[in-house]
């Protein structure tokens, strides 16, 4: 199979869109590779949902261009671009069946009504639904109606998969499947998609490139790996996974949090802010010995029990209060008040960049 | 309280059934009308008397056996179908529209359209005749279906606009993004799920002008729609042919509903 990795299936270049005087995106710049799975994150109002809609083609920029695969499709309509998109609420016909919603973008391509009713067919059978096509979306389950949005979504052979935040509606256990299946079908396929999503775990487990979106602009385009160990700004790190985020004042041994803890670095930084994770945090009833660790003693002031994991809140003597995450052991489960010792590795204390636009504090 | 349980009971009790009893007389009144135009028309005499004093079909007879009234009724339904023809086909592009690109002022579009309801129709009536005069329309059968199709988009456009607010227009963009043209995802897509409203629009805007006298009056010239013939016949001659007339009337609109409804029942049932 030739390699598409280095050819670019879409490319945006200082992309801006104000609606009225509302500036909804601002200098959007990103590359997607062809054969990639590529996430944009962001809370409500951050703009993906334009983002989503410009790379659709319903929406035109004020500036700026939009390639795909070489083309220039800034200005071309949403049905020439090729792009199959899934909606959030699926957007089925309700008064087509299953089988006719699929053949839908092929009919439209002037495809024969036996060539669309076969190619339907198989995409049908690609989400397990062959057996559903006589059925009305009204007839099926939620997830049924998700894999028929999808095979609708694909059936044409597009250019680009646009899913935007197909998952919200199910419930966790089929979101999981789905989540799943929608990787496989687009790993088999080798379809460049773009995912939209509000929701980091579900952004972590899918992607290959997270673009981390608010404000309009993106904050960080990188691996889930980079986004979530070097978030490279505040806004970032404190939307992507739980966290510590200790400020203070940079000393030649660490930086002094406020409340006076020192916390010893890896690397040194002059950013004045140290982002821990919960889960990089250990806690015990002795002191535990290693090199390149930060000891502090403490007090539990509070326990969340969570199944698989338990969260504790802990007052550190003469500092401040960390969230440290832990598998959860019966065996081994500390109570509220209990005194405690933490450790840190110097390596998991990480320095957060300052946003461009925040004053230096 | 054992004692206030049973007052709140018999209360309530007394409540529903005086509900029931003022919902009757309601009842009562609407269909009172019927209940004395259906036996006058098979009445045996020559006048419009309740009760008649013998029964017989011959006011039927006389009605399917004048040419004026049977050519005053299909007249009738010409305009009365080429006036629903173009103010479903202007509706709909206008209700297409408010709900599409002029959103933002669809509120007051709205509203704007609803003038033709609000205008007393005999003002409307002389201005329609003024213009129309000029236009040499006046005397035409089109010329009235063209004054008709003014007076019923209101309610065309109220059906419309509802049944498109209602409408999920993510489909359209869907479908477009599928490849359609807005022409195509708006002919497949749209049309077949707001079918109920046209029709229901459809009707209404017939209803409208098959029922119509001011401008009939105004507009017409020697020859008369259906109301304008009947309006001449009690002026002129009062007999129980308009009781006959009436009658078929209203047996046309209830089959005409009773379809509508029965068609919307099979779609609802598929789509539900």
């Amino acid at each position: 199979m030739p390699d598409f990795r280095n050819t670019s299936a879409l490319k945006l270049e200082n992309i801006r869109k104000t609606f009225g005087s509302v500036e909804a995106l601002s200098s959007i710049n990103l590359e997607v590779s062809a054969g990639e799975f590529l996430t944009i994150l962001g809370p409500s109002g951050s703009g993906k949902t334009t983002l989503l809609r410009l790379i659709a083609g319903f929406v035109t920029p004020d500036s700026g261009s939009l390639t795909i695969f070489g083309e220039d499709m800034t200005m071309a309509s949403a049905g020439k671009r090729q792009i199959g998109m899934v909606f959030q609420n699926y957007a089925l016909f309700p008064h087509l069946t299953v089988l006719e919603n699929v053949m839908f973008p092929l009919e439209m391509r002037k495809h024969s009504r036996r060539e669309a009713a076969e190619k339907a067919a198989a995409a049908l059978a690609a989400v397990h639904l062959d057996a559903f096509g006589d059925r009305y979306p009204k007839q099926i389950s939620g997830g049924q109606q998700q894999r028929v949005a999808l095979a609708r979504a694909v059936v044409f052979e597009p250019k680009l998969l646009l899913l935007d935040e197909p998952f919200s509606a199910l419930d966790r256990r089929l979101r999981e499947s789905m989540q799943r299946e929608v990787r496989q079908l687009q790993a088999s396929l080798n379809l460049t998609t773009i995912f939209i999503t509000h929701d980091q775990e579900e952004a972590l487990f899918m992607s290959d490139r997270i673009a981390v979106i608010d404000g309009g602009t993106i904050q960080q385009l990188g691996t889930p790996n980079e986004i979530y160990y070097h978030p490279r700004s505040i806004t970032v790190a404190e939307f992507i996974g739980d966290s510590n985020i200790l400020e203070g004042t940079e000393t030649p041994d660490g930086l002094r949090t406020r409340s006076g803890m020192l916390l010893r670095r890896a690397s040194s930084s002059n950013s004045g802010r140290v982002l821990i994770r919960p889960e990089a945090i250990r806690i015990s009833r002795e002191p535990a010995d290693g090199v390149a660790m930060n000891q502090f003693k403490g007090k539990i002031a509070n326990r969340t029990f969570v199944g698989g994991f338990t969260i504790y809140q802990v007052d550190v003597h003469g500092g401040d209060t960390l969230t440290v995450r832990c598998l959860a052991d019966e065996e081994t489960m500390f109570d509220t008040h209990q005194e405690v010792h933490l450790s840190i590795r110097e390596a998991d204390c990480r320095p957060v960049p300052r946003d461009a636009k925040e004053p230096r504090g | 309280m054992p004692h206030s349980v049973s007052i709140q009971k018999a209360s309530g009790w007394l409540g529903n059934g005086l509900l029931r009893i003022f919902s009757w007389i309601v009842f009562l009144f609407l269909v009172s009308p019927l209940l004395v135009v259906v036996p006058i028309s098979f009445s045996g005499g020559s006048y419009l008397r309740f009760p008649p004093e013998s029964y017989s079909l011959r006011w039927y007879a006389t009605y399917f056996g004048s040419e004026t009234w049977i050519d005053a009724t299909l007249l009738s339904i010409l305009v009365g179908v080429v006036a629903t023809v173009l103010s479903v086909a202007f509706g709909f592009l206008f209700a297409l529209g408010i709900t599409r690109g002029l959103r933002k002022w669809s509120g007051a579009l709205e509203k704007l359209a609803l003038a033709p309801m609000i205008v007393p129709s005999i003002v409307y009536s002389v201005s329609m005749y003024a213009l129309f005069a000029d236009l040499r329309l006046v005397g035409t059968w089109y010329g009235i279906a063209l004054a008709h199709t003014v007076l019923c988009l209101p309610f065309v456009i109220i059906v419309l606009t509802a049944g498109l607010k209602e409408f999920d227009i993510d489909q359209e963009t869907a479908a477009i993004g599928l490849g359609a043209s807005r022409l195509v995802a708006i002919r497949r897509i749209t049309i077949p799920q707001i079918r109920s409203s046209l029709f229901s629009a459809a009707f209404l805007a017939f209803i409208t002008s098959f029922d119509e006298l001011v401008v009939a009056m105004f507009l017409s010239g020697t020859f008369g729609t259906l109301p304008k013939k009947m309006f001449d016949n009690i002026r002129l001659q009062i007999d129980p042919t308009i009781a006959a007339v009436s009658v078929l009337e209203i047996a046309m609109v209830v089959i005409v509903m009773f379809v509508l409804l029965r068609m919307n029942k099979g779609k609802a049932g598929r789509l539900a």
